[in-house]
């Protein structure tokens, strides 16, 4: 059980990071979002044939706009949905847009730290 | 050219056990596009975590999926004790190692009469479940429930088996594995069967690989890649091999989930083979601080566990990738082409598991 | 051909029970004479199914919403929970859902 590393990612140049890994034989298996109340990171989680494993880890706020990867990994999209339905994160160019139909839950944004409607 | 047309495809469909909707773009008989929708069942389980403690949580991580359920719960113990620093004793690696295993076989055992079920094959179908509900009998005798196991917990496993139970376990194991080679013979030779799934839905070794398919999808297109080569549990002490077919279609992917069947049968028998004695839990103190990202291999394949903890006794977030999300890229690249007929099957040959991926 | 002439997979349900391994979960039992109402177990349970009340020395669960988890007999520092092998018999009035057990045969009020 190894421990995997993070390394720090930007919106504007993720698309360019993800092509570099999609050159050097990685394949995308996750994208996730985590949030506190002080901060909101977007994980992406890159693996290659022979298991080795590494991760992006990118800054968000609520309502940004982050360009979407599903160029390079066309797997990406059902992710970057999700992300969008759940925390409010918007991605520009997915392969495959549902528009916020993807999970509908009653609550928008469900599990975004804003939401202070939700009370399980 | 023929005309397009767009058929609604599920959730409600006779031949699919899941809640998943496809629309598919036709052209005559010819699927040319397809548009997954899921979010039927999505239950916000992720969410939940926020309000139970670590402790209680395994137990509804555990019931994310029916099928699954000891390998969600074997990954969150995991993922735990990893963020914690412990070491569980080794029989209770052995122990996890063992059900999930015996996981692997009645889930792929119900796969396969599904499989059956799905091109019409009634009577394979129910010889199928017939044969898995001896497993389920193992289960219910070992851990309490026949679905849900609720043996794992953070720090080790809640229930021993003693050996002289695991004896007979394997002398009843030996009677499943006659009984699923006859089953077997007719997955892998009969010719109806082979009619309806050769050639079918044919996912080359690159695709599969860049889409991100895992498990048995992967797996029958050529690539060696199996999560438990990472050794976690026990089985860094036992060999194997992943099972690999190159053909990439309906027929190969049948045929690796067949073949595990038996490699589990050989792992078990492996694990019973080199059992330690000793303890089965440790104490576990404290609250988790940090966070872990673990992966693990079920049934239908990679499956991710991300856990983050800010050291109270509630996490901050947890989150499971769970197979069928990464499955769903590749089906959609094994629709265009195949027959309006053919999409129930190629809809279960990734093994989907809605539930699941919902959470 | 073998299926014709071999004994059914099957058995007749209702004449012929289910017989349940020792260690099946079933519902929930109480020994009222061990127990010492500390509440551990209605705060360990993941469903809050279980109600302790250590003044009027009362126990009580909620049948239909305990999962059997066997959380509560595995942390009863007593061990006067145990799993009983049957599952809870289905039920026609939504009251009797909930199990009361109390440390001794007060009345209090309750009929």
């Amino acid at each position: 059980m190894a421990e995997y590393t993070y390394f720090p990612a930007l919106p504007a140049d993720i698309v360019d990071q993800a092509a570099g890994y999609a050159r050097k034989g990685y394949r995308l298996i996750q994208i996730h979002c985590t949030n506190t109340p002080q901060e909101m990171f977007i994980i992406y989680t890159f693996e290659k044939e022979d298991l080795t494993c590494e991760s992006l880890r990118m800054e968000v706020q609520v309502g940004d706009t982050v360009p979407s990867i599903s160029g390079d990994f066309f797997g990406a999209f059902l992710y970057e949905n999700e992300i969008h339905d759940l925390y409010g994160v918007n991605f520009s160019g997915m392969a495959v847009d549902f528009k916020g139909t993807f999970y509908e839950t009653a609550v928008k944004q469900a599990f975004s730290m804003t939401n202070t409607e939700n009370n399980i | 050219m023929g005309e397009r047309t767009i058929i609604p495809f599920g959730p409600q469909h006779p031949v699919l056990p899941e809640p998943l909707h496809l629309d598919l773009i036709m052209e005559d008989e010819k699927v040319v596009g397809a548009v997954p929708s899921i979010g039927f069942v999505h239950r916000g389980l992720e969410k939940l975590v926020e309000k139970r403690d670590f402790h209680e949580m395994m137990y509804v991580i555990e019931r994310i999926c029916g099928i699954c359920s000891f390998i969600h719960g074997q990954g969150y113990c995991q993922t735990i004790e990893a963020i914690m620093g412990v070491e569980i004793p080794d029989r209770a690696k052995y122990l996890r190692t063992i059900w999930a295993e015996l996981s692997r076989v009645h889930s792929h055992l119900l796969w396969l009469g599904l499989m059956a079920d799905a091109f019409g094959f009634e009577s394979l179908f129910m010889h199928c479940w017939r044969v898995r509900e001896k497993i389920l009998d193992i289960f219910e005798e070992t851990t309490g429930g026949r679905v849900i196991f609720s043996v794992c917990k953070v720090g080790g496993v809640w229930k021993d088996i003693n050996n002289a139970t695991l004896t007979r376990i394997v002398s009843t194991l030996h009677v499943v594995e006659k009984e699923t080679k006859e089953l077997a013979k007719v997955f892998i030779k009969d010719y109806t069967v082979q009619k309806r799934t050769r050639g079918v839905g044919v996912l080359t070794y690159k695709e599969a690989f860049d889409l991100g398919a895992v498990g048995p999808t992967l797996r029958g297109s050529g690539v060696r890649q199996d999560l438990r080569q990472l050794g976690y549990a026990a089985y860094g002490e036992l060999d194997f091999e992943p099972v690999v077919e190159i053909d990439g279609d309906c027929y190969a992917r049948t045929v690796v989930r067949v073949r595990e069947v038996f490699q589990s049968f050989d792992l078990i028998y492996q694990a019973v083979g080199k059992i330690p004695d000793g303890d089965i839990e440790v104490k576990v103190k404290g609250n988790p601080n940090g966070e872990y990202l673990s992966r693990l291999e079920q049934p239908r394949g990679q499956v991710i566990y991300y856990g983050k903890a800010n050291g109270t006794k509630y996490l901050d977030r947890f989150r499971v990738r769970t197979p069928t999300f990464a499955n769903i890229a590749p089906l959609l690249k094994m629709l265009p082409g195949a027959d309006l007929a053919d999409v129930p099957i190629l809809a279960l040959t990734i093994d989907p598991c809605i539930s699941c991926t919902e959470r | 051909m073998k299926s014709l002439f071999s004994k059914p997979a099957t058995a007749m349900y209702p004449v012929i029970k289910n017989d349940f391994f020792p260690n099946t979960r079933g519902n929930i039992q109480l020994d009222t004479n061990l127990c010492i109402f500390c509440g551990i177990c209605s705060k360990r349970c993941p469903t809050g199914a279980i109600e302790v009340n250590k003044s009027d020395l009362k126990w009580e669960i909620d049948r239909t919403r305990c999962i059997v988890c066997n959380f509560c007999v595995e942390v009863c520092p007593k061990k006067c929970l145990t799993t009983q092998q049957q599952y809870t018999a289905p039920m026609t009035d939504i009251a009797g859902r909930i199990a009361t057990s109390y440390k001794r045969d007060v009345n209090l009020g309750r009929s």
